[in-house]
């Protein structure tokens, strides 16, 4: 696989894109694709709505094997960035490995037994890369479908520089039970900041896909852009579960968009707390009839940050249905936005959507925005949204105190009820430390 | 609620002591209480709340036919605190009518302890008509409460069967859901007067929906 030492200069152009394909031995149709993407990339312009985009320069960026950049060293790692590994109890090797000082995690013997299980299944569980080389049929008969370039301006750069991010293919009718974790995948060339993850599920077939950790993933570079592209088919089921936690000084800008077939189930479970700006709405298009599509997600907001996030529902087919939970929280002078889309189709009769999302206030500087955008072109469908914005109720933190709390931990306790309906859709060790990371915020120690 | 001091009309329903006010931007500088209404409004409106204790209302029903485009746009902004603004929209979209609602809360750090509501509810009689409803928040204070609703569907089937087998004909039932739909607008006024002359108002709008399928 790919040298850890290599490094591109930074910079963008047709130049660059042919160094990568090339070092990744990629087939022609695949440079070619990179560089059509490029020429599309050149010809759009950064949003002007969402997060403040003003001071991204994408010629200040290394596009290749920046998975780690340089490796830094443990002394370069900013001290709240340890100090929250401790906190979380992180063990030393992946506390390292996290912080992108070594590029191995010791879990490979966990992952190895539990791979075996999978190809026995015939279930396909890699990096992108390999998949590409190994699994060219299925792998283009679904690649860039759903998300091509012209999309939006940064899954044209995906799509032009991409490397790293998953392929799960899981045959017709087979379910797996444990969740697959790209944690477990984790190495040099498997994290990106371009990655491309693919997802399909044929009919009847069932997976939990969990990708990112609760603790904070350092990164020197500032540019996460993924796109992730799911396919679950008749009958089928997935879930996609995302903790992210990047560093504060990344911009996260991620497509992700799956498409859900006859009475088949997609659920997006999204938990956004780190990085600098987030701009992140995942969608369901819902093309056949009862498909159901469901969007989990919580947002915190730090001082200077922007958690621009939301999901999309399309409804495409009779009878489908949705849900929109979104539970947000700002603090200091962090800002968080909930932008969200529910469009109903002139063939969506019988269909319903119900979105709800929750905006909790902690400080005079922080900031909440509720973007819902709805389209009906059909009648007999029922659609809901409701929102509310809050902050925490005096009296419940009177009452917590005169129990013996201190005021960081009542306001701690009260937002873990806030944002617990999500949470406790999060598999429990996920979920327990993101509450734990959640409280260190209440406290102010980090950050 | 407390009766208006002033009623600020971009579309009148209502006659008394009714005070016109310029359409687009409607500044309140003064504490009272305020109430805007709507009928079938097409354009922008822009409510600044530069003065504590004022509490502005605004309602509006719409009903649309054949090809009739509406496209509303409201925004309630509170620059000083201590205020409370609501707006309540109902639509009732037939034939191949469509309808855009626009909305959007600003509130302003120093606008503390404000009060802000928006609810915008659609009926769609027909499966060529479009209905667009964009609630948006913008809360930059934290001692606020603050909320927004959208829904949009058509008659439910069961209300409609139950009206049906106490005898009414099809077009009977659906015009006496519409009206009980549309009339929540009327009775957010106190006065009865005023109601009586409102509900006459709906009902000329009702006839002229020619609503039923006799």
């Amino acid at each position: 696989m790919t040298d850890p030492a290599y490094q591109l200069p930074r910079g963008l152009n047709r130049d660059v894109i042919r160094k990568i394909s090339k070092h990744k031995k990629e087939p022609d149709w695949m440079l070619e694709f990179r560089l059509n993407a490029y020429k599309i990339f050149q010809s759009k312009h950064k949003p002007n709505w969402g997060v403040d985009l003003s001071r991204l320069d994408f010629n200040d960026l290394s596009y290749y094997s920046v998975a780690f950049g340089k490796k830094a060293t443990w002394s370069e790692i900013p001290k709240e960035i340890k100090l929250v590994y401790e906190k979380l109890g992180i063990p030393e090797a992946e506390q390292k490995f996290l912080a992108g000082v070594s590029t191995q995690l010791e879990s490979q013997v966990i992952y190895e037994s539990l791979k075996f299980d999978l190809e026995r299944q015939g279930v396909i569980f890699t990096d992108t890369d390999t998949a590409v080389q190994k699994y060219p049929g299925l792998f283009r008969k679904y690649f860039a479908k759903l998300v091509p370039p012209t999309d939006n301006l940064f899954a044209a750069l995906n799509s032009a520089v991409w490397s790293g991010g998953s392929f799960v293919y899981v045959p017709k009718g087979v379910q797996i039970k444990r969740p697959l974790q790209a944690y477990f995948l984790i190495n040099l060339a498997r994290i990106g900041q371009f990655e491309i993850t693919l997802i399909i599920v044929e009919e009847g077939g069932m997976a939990h896909y969990l990708e990112g950790c609760t603790a904070p993933i350092y990164r020197r570079d500032s540019l996460h852009a993924a796109v992730v592209e799911v396919f679950v088919h008749n009958r089928a089921r997935l879930r996609y579960t995302t903790v992210q936690n990047w560093s504060k000084n990344v911009y996260n800008l991620t497509t992700k968009r799956a498409r859900v077939e006859e009475e088949a189930v997609m659920e997006w479970v999204d938990g956004n707390i780190g990085s600098l700006a987030t701009m992140k709405y995942p969608a369901c298009l819902l093309v056949g009839k009862r498909a159901h599509g469901e969007t989990l997600s919580v947002s915190f907001a730090d001082s200077g940050q922007h958690q621009d996030t939301g999901a999309k529902m399309v409804h495409l087919a009779k009878k489908t249905t949705s849900r929109i939970i979104a539970k947000s929280v700002s603090k200091g002078t962090g800002r968080s936005s909930y932008r969200g889309l529910v469009k109903f189709g002139p063939q969506a009769a019988g269909s319903s959507a119900f979105v709800s999302c929750d905006a909790l206030i902690l400080n005079e500087t922080a900031r909440s925005d509720t973007y819902p955008i709805m389209k009906v072109s059909t009648k007999r469908i029922t659609l809901k949204h409701e929102a509310t914005v809050e902050k925490l109720e005096e009296k419940k933190l009177l009452y917590l105190m005169s129990r013996g709390l201190n005021r960081s931990q009542a306001e701690g306790l009260l937002v873990s009820g806030f944002i617990s309906p999500v949470l406790k859709e999060i598999p429990l060790e996920y979920a327990s430390e993101l509450n734990r990371l959640i409280n260190l915020k209440m406290e102010g120690s980090v950050g | 609620m407390a009766d208006f001091h002033q009623v600020l009309r971009p579309v009148l329903i209502s006659t008394d002591e009714v005070k016109t006010c310029p359409l687009g931007l409607i500044n309140l500088n003064q504490p009272g209480n305020y109430l805007v209404w709507l009928m079938n409004y097409s354009g922008e409106l822009s409510i600044d709340i530069v003065s504590s204790y004022v509490r502005v209302y605004v309602f509006g029903t719409y009903y649309g036919r054949q090809n009739q485009v509406f496209d509303l746009s409201i925004n309630q902004r509170h620059i000083e605190p201590n205020s409370l603004s609501q707006v309540l929209i109902k639509g009732v979209f037939a034939g191949a009518s469509r309808f855009s609602y626009k909305g959007l809360i600003k509130i302003l750090a120093k606008a503390q302890s404000s009060q802000a509501y928006q609810k915008n509810q659609n009926l769609i009689l027909s499966d060529k008509a479009y209905v667009e409803s964009d609630p948006f928040l913008e809360i930059e204070a934290n001692r606020v409460v603050c909320g927004h609703g959208s829904t949009t569907s058509s008659l439910s089937i069961r209300q409609l069967n139950y009206l049906l087998s106490r005898g009414l004909s099809h077009a009977q039932a659906e015009r006496l859901m519409i009206f009980g739909f549309l009339s929540e607008v009327v009775y957010q006024s106190k006065a009865k007067a005023k109601q009586l002359k409102l509900l006459a108002g709906l009902d000329k709008i009702l006839n002229r929906l020619k609503l039923g399928r006799t």
